[in-house]
């Protein structure tokens, strides 16, 4: 018997005109980042009240990455440079120059030490914070480079790209690890959103044709998948996403940690919640009205949403 | 977790082998990398302490407090805490997340070296000093500093006979003591009693060093040899069954070289030692057997201190004109069939046999279906964590030195 997973609506707020892009809560849960494509970031307190906006990306930011201490902030910017702002004194404390295009993904390690970011110059850079320097550069893909994400010691990074290949590096050479690609048939779809899972053995991987797929790396196989279907729970015809890189995020249900659930949005406003085991689906979300959910984050049993044209949702699982 | 991905004879070397890369912040006369292998602590001749972070070779931390050249480092267990000791006569005790020292001591002269206990870190140490009866140093009150001295016992010629070094046994109840008429003694932190003692030579003891699994010794004379004893059952024998078995001595005999520095690797396997004078090379010995397996060479000048870091499997040593830091390093190969996940790397030709489905052709929606059908029984454990890794290291998360962005441009300055 697959139980359905309750969840109920504790903040709805509109951000302005605009598109927004990308939502994250900071680690402790108390501060809400957005970053829109006009080039501003906004700081919410947990009522959604604004903290405080950023300014200083002259295009579109992409991306955000809290640092573990959630003292600091990243964001990747489409002026080709990552930002680092202090949440102390809501300043730009470092800007991180060399990549030569749009900077579409950032990722703090958990020391705070290293940031990883990925652009569409198809390069992957690692650098050094402290210092503002470009330790390494992986040119490893054709295409643009859409997520990175880290195991959790830091060690291997994890890159997603628009040519359809997943790759593992290691962060202290930089050479590449290992080359995941779904081989479903004639095409390979490009990849969207990738991240690992909190033991960092397994991969969780979006990909344009609506598929959610978990890899075991190890083994170079994928162990399960999850489709996204239009109409909901029991419709079989799934459907095409294509479009826009929503991203996926794990849920660990306290009262029952055997149970996992990946999150996921969608291209079309609904937020999809899949049981790990099962693969079946256990609720579907409807987080805005036909908005592409660009971004889905859980945090503290909160799952933060929002969509392309400002939606921020946030509810209780 | 990167290391179960490389190439597994790479990650099985047990010691490094490559001149990788070469700091040079101040001019460096010690190092110590952290027990977790994230920091490595640079002293320098004027007395800075320079943090360098391993992950990107980069200054960290700055610690501005003796004014002259630091003589002795050593980092908690924990790697928040560093306890130094300088030319100044003064031993302190950092805190990683402060700037300032939270602990200090100004002696009447110059000190050799402070210890860490293994027990109530960091507030219980040791420290030898010059010409002086070393001491036993409870600091855990600030306002009430406990000091208990120690003599040593076991010699005739108790006249200008002092301690000059000494290193905790892992249950720290115990000290291994090395003094200026060769002998080695072993104390007990409890009371402060000799329960043991030998005159090994007649020569300086330079540096005791102690296996990390707490089986082997090895202590540098001023003979120009390492002498590498067993250590006896010190917790169920009695102190007067203990017996100080020589295992092995390391010398050279054609060029008779000094020993400046001297180091365990994780598991006490290895042994290496850097050589006083003209030669500019580090020795790694083998412990089990005593033979010497592999000469580092690369930098141009004699070495000093060396340091070997356990989880990377890398050594550096200071060298002693330009305090330049000298790193060694295992070296991994890209494996290029990485790249191609279609392709595989083989060590000579295959002759090709076809698999019995291999050109089947299957139709894409039934393989895909297939597929999908298999995945219903595969079982997924997304959060168990490995608690070691492909070299049998812990791997935890661990004390991380807090970063001040807004004003670390130009730290060395």
């Amino acid at each position: 018997m697959v139980q359905k997973v309750d969840y109920e609506l504790v903040l709805d707020i509109q951000l302005g005109s605009g598109y927004t892009t990308c939502a994250k809560f900071n680690p402790e849960g108390s501060l809400i980042a957005v970053s829109f494509a006009n080039g501003t970031i906004q700081i919410l307190d947990q009522e959604g009240h604004r903290v405080k906006e950023l300014k200083g990306h002259t295009l579109g930011v992409s991306d955000l990455s809290w640092s573990e201490d959630g003292r600091y902030l990243a964001s990747a910017s489409d002026d080709t440079t990552v930002k680092i702002w202090s949440i102390e004194s809501f300043k730009c404390v470092k800007t991180l120059v060399g990549h030569t295009y749009h900077v579409n993904c950032v990722k703090f390690n958990h020391k705070g030490n290293l940031l990883i970011s990925g652009s569409s110059d198809e390069a992957i850079r690692v650098w050094d914070i402290n210092n503002s320097k470009c330790l390494k550069t992986l040119c490893a893909h054709s295409d643009p480079i859409s997520a990175v994400d880290l195991s959790w010691d830091g060690t291997i990074i994890v890159s997603a790209s628009y040519d359809g290949l997943i790759r593992l590096f290691d962060t202290q050479s930089g050479q590449c690890l290992k080359t995941l690609i779904y081989d479903g048939g004639d095409v390979s779809y490009p990849v969207s959103y990738v991240r690992f899972s909190p033991n960092g053995k397994y991969i969780l991987a979006s990909t344009l044709d609506g598929a959610v797929r978990l890899w075991d790396y190890m083994d170079n196989k994928v162990v399960k998948t999850f489709f996204a279907h239009k109409q909901g729970i029991g419709e079989v015809s799934k459907i095409e996403m294509g479009k826009y890189n929503c991203n996926t995020d794990f849920f660990i249900d306290e009262k029952d940690p055997s149970r996992i659930i990946v999150v996921s949005g969608s291209d079309f406003g609904s937020v999809f919640l899949w049981d790990v085991k099962s693969r079946k689906l256990l609720s579907l979300l409807q987080a805005s009205e036909g908005s592409p959910i660009l971004h889905v984050q859980v945090n503290n049993g909160k799952l933060l949403t929002l969509s392309r044209v400002g939606e921020c949702k946030v509810y209780q699982l | 977790m990167n290391l179960s991905l490389l190439d597994p004879f790479a990650v099985a070397k047990e010691y490094p082998e490559v001149l990788f890369s070469k700091l040079e912040f101040g001019h460096s006369t010690l190092i110590k990398s952290s027990y977790n292998s994230d920091y490595l602590a640079s002293g320098t001749i004027d007395g800075d302490i320079v943090i360098i972070d391993l992950d990107t070779h980069g200054i960290i931390k700055i610690l501005r407090n003796h004014t002259r050249a630091i003589n002795s480092l050593r980092w908690s267990n924990c790697g928040r805490y560093l306890l130094s000791t300088s030319r100044d006569w003064k031993v302190n005790l950092w805190d990683l997340t402060a700037n300032e020292p939270i602990r200090s001591l100004r002696f009447e002269g110059p000190i050799w070296q402070a210890e860490f206990s293994p027990k109530n870190q960091p507030f219980e140490i040791f420290i030898s000093i010059f010409e002086d009866d070393c001491l036993f140093v409870n600091w855990e009150d600030k306002d009430d500093i406990r000091m208990s001295p120690i003599s040593v016992e076991g010699s005739e010629e108790s006249s200008n006979h002092y301690i000059l070094t000494g290193v905790y046994h892992p249950s720290g109840n115990f000290l291994f003591v090395g003094t200026n008429k060769g002998l080695v003694n072993i104390i007990s932190t409890i009371d402060g009693s000799t329960l043991f003692t030998e005159k090994i030579t007649s020569s300086n003891v330079k540096n005791i060093i102690l296996s990390q699994t707490g089986y082997r010794i090895a202590v540098n004379f001023s003979d120009r040899i390492i002498r590498q004893f067993k250590i006896p059952d010190l917790v169920n024998e009695e102190p007067e069954n203990w017996v100080l078995e020589v295992e092995h001595k390391y010398q050279d005999v054609v060029n008779r070289l000094q020993w400046n520095s001297v180091s365990f690797n994780s598991n006490g396997e290895y042994l290496i030692a850097s050589t006083f004078g003209s030669s500019h090379e580090i020795y790694i010995w083998e412990t089990t057997m005593g033979s010497l397996v592999k000469i580092l060479e690369g930098s141009k000048e004699e070495l000093v201190d060396v340091d070997w870091n356990f989880k990377k499997c890398e050594i550096y040593a200071v060298g002693l004109d330009s305090g330049k830091i000298y790193m060694w390093g295992v070296i991994v190969p890209q494996k290029w069939s990485a790249l191609a996940p279609d392709f595989v790397e083989i060590e000579e030709n295959i002759e090709f046999m076809e698999r019995e489905d291999e050109f089947d052709i299957i139709p894409e929606n039934e393989m895909a279906q297939k597929n999908l059908e298999l995945e219903e029984d595969i079982e997924v454990d997304l959060l168990t964590k490995d608690t070691i890794d492909a070299r049998g290291f812990s791997i935890e998360k661990s004390f991380v030195i807090p970063l001040k962005l807004e004003h670390s441009q130009n730290l060395f300055e």
